[in-house]
């Protein structure tokens, strides 16, 4: 198969990328310059993509790459560390309700990069956990470590808006760091 | 398969899992209530995850930005290589230009003092040739004053086959006239038989070197005996 052409590449891909770029970079501005700079540089290398059933791995990748070049120097933002921090007991677990989307992205904001990333092409995209290994170029154990610390992140955070009094309060994710 | 690999195998995406995985989990989900109860907690919380993660409104005018933005950068690239082909082919034709013009201007001009020397050179040359060649014979070098030729309708020197003999000769030519120079020796060759034959084209005549006794010039002319003199370069032959 040959590589398709740049309308059938926006026709694909545009929506998913935009909702990646967006979860990345908490920002509708800053998402929708990321997905025009995402098909600038695509449209430029076009002959590398060889295979079409490789464009979406392909354009996710530029799109993660432009959106660590731009924040590379903004190290400074404050995010939650993880590194230290082990998947939560499954007693710890309650079932969740409906997840408000602007909590979901507030508590991916406060996430580092490394950690935010494979959360959001397994909820979102639903990239196995090969395909973003393959696309963070990681080890597949460590995909699983991050997704793992990852999820308990979510669920502390999240649960903890839980309005329903009877479930079990959480223990936060950085709770005793 | 225990509650520890059932709850491992739930952490992983249903991608993830091997169909043989997937019927030894539900198998063990069927008889676990506990492993169960997890499960049904997880998908809860993925789904509800997932679901929040995709809710994202995209701009109803993403796609004709990025169409428009998508052409627009095409055709930049377009006039870009059209405008670097265009400048690479004016470069070309201006080097092809500037190296032809001044291969023009700066070509070499023809100096008829330097054209005549060079030509009267190359005849001293040749004359020059002639000369060792003869002293290397043990001949005398010069012709005698009737036999001055020109060098410039020199052809060939060496020998040349006279009455059945090897003898040294010089060739002239101008035109269809030619002249055979032969230097003989009367010691080794008796000339006498030549004397006083001449044909209707050709002629021979006997010139005795004026202070090498014994050294006699036969040559041999045909179709005329005027042409080889020298003249002045320049004169009319």
């Amino acid at each position: 198969m040959g590589s398709p052409g740049v309308r059938e590449l926006i026709d694909s891909h545009s929506d998913s990328l935009y909702r990646y770029a967006y979860r990345l970079s908490g920002s509708a501005a800053d998402a929708e310059d990321l997905v025009q700079e995402t098909f600038g540089k695509a449209i430029t290398r076009l002959h590398q993509l060889r295979q079409a059933d490789h464009a979406r791995q392909w354009l996710f990748r530029i799109l993660r790459n432009a959106y660590l070049h731009r924040v590379r120097d903004e190290r400074k933002r404050r995010t939650v560390p993880l590194d230290a921090v082990g998947d939560l007991p499954a007693a710890q677990e309650s079932d969740t309700p409906a997840v408000d989307p602007a909590d979901l992205q507030a508590a991916l904001n406060d996430l580092d990069e490394s950690f935010r990333t494979p959360l959001i092409l397994f909820y979102f995209e639903e990239f196995s956990y090969r395909d973003i290994a393959a696309q963070l170029e990681l080890p597949i154990g460590t995909v699983m470590s991050r997704l793992a610390r990852g999820k308990a992140y979510l669920r502390s955070r999240l649960a903890a808006h839980d309005p329903d009094p009877d479930a079990d309060a959480p223990r936060r994710a950085t709770d005793g760091l | 398969m225990d509650c520890n690999l059932s709850r491992l195998l739930l952490t992983l995406g249903r991608a993830d899992r091997g169909a043989d995985d997937q019927v030894a989990l539900d198998g063990h989900l069927s008889g676990c209530a506990a492993c169960a109860a997890f499960a049904r907690r997880s998908t809860g919380f993925d789904a509800a995850i997932a679901s929040a993660m995709a809710a994202v409104p995209v701009p109803t005018t993403l796609r004709e930005k990025l169409l428009t933005n998508a052409y627009a950068r095409r055709g930049e690239a377009w006039r870009r290589t059209t405008y670097r082909c265009a400048a690479l082919a004016a470069g070309v034709l201006l080097a092809v230009g500037l190296t032809l013009g001044g291969l023009y201007r700066y070509r070499p001009v023809l100096d008829p003092v330097a054209l005549k020397t060079a030509t009267e050179r190359e005849w001293e040359t040749r004359e020059s040739a002639v000369r060792d060649w003869l002293i290397g014979q043990e001949l005398p070098p010069e012709f005698p004053a009737e036999l001055d030729f020109d060098f410039q309708h020199y052809v060939f020197h060496g020998k040349g086959d006279l009455g059945g003999r090897d003898v040294p000769v010089v060739v002239f030519q101008n035109g269809r006239e030619q002249a055979r120079v032969f230097v003989v020796r009367e010691s080794r060759l008796n000339t006498q038989e030549l004397r006083g034959v001449d044909g209707s084209v050709w002629k021979v005549t006997f010139v005795p070197h004026p202070t090498a006794a014994g050294v006699t010039y036969v040559v041999l002319y045909t179709n005329g005996l005027d042409g080889f003199r020298r003249r002045p370069l320049g004169s009319p032959a």
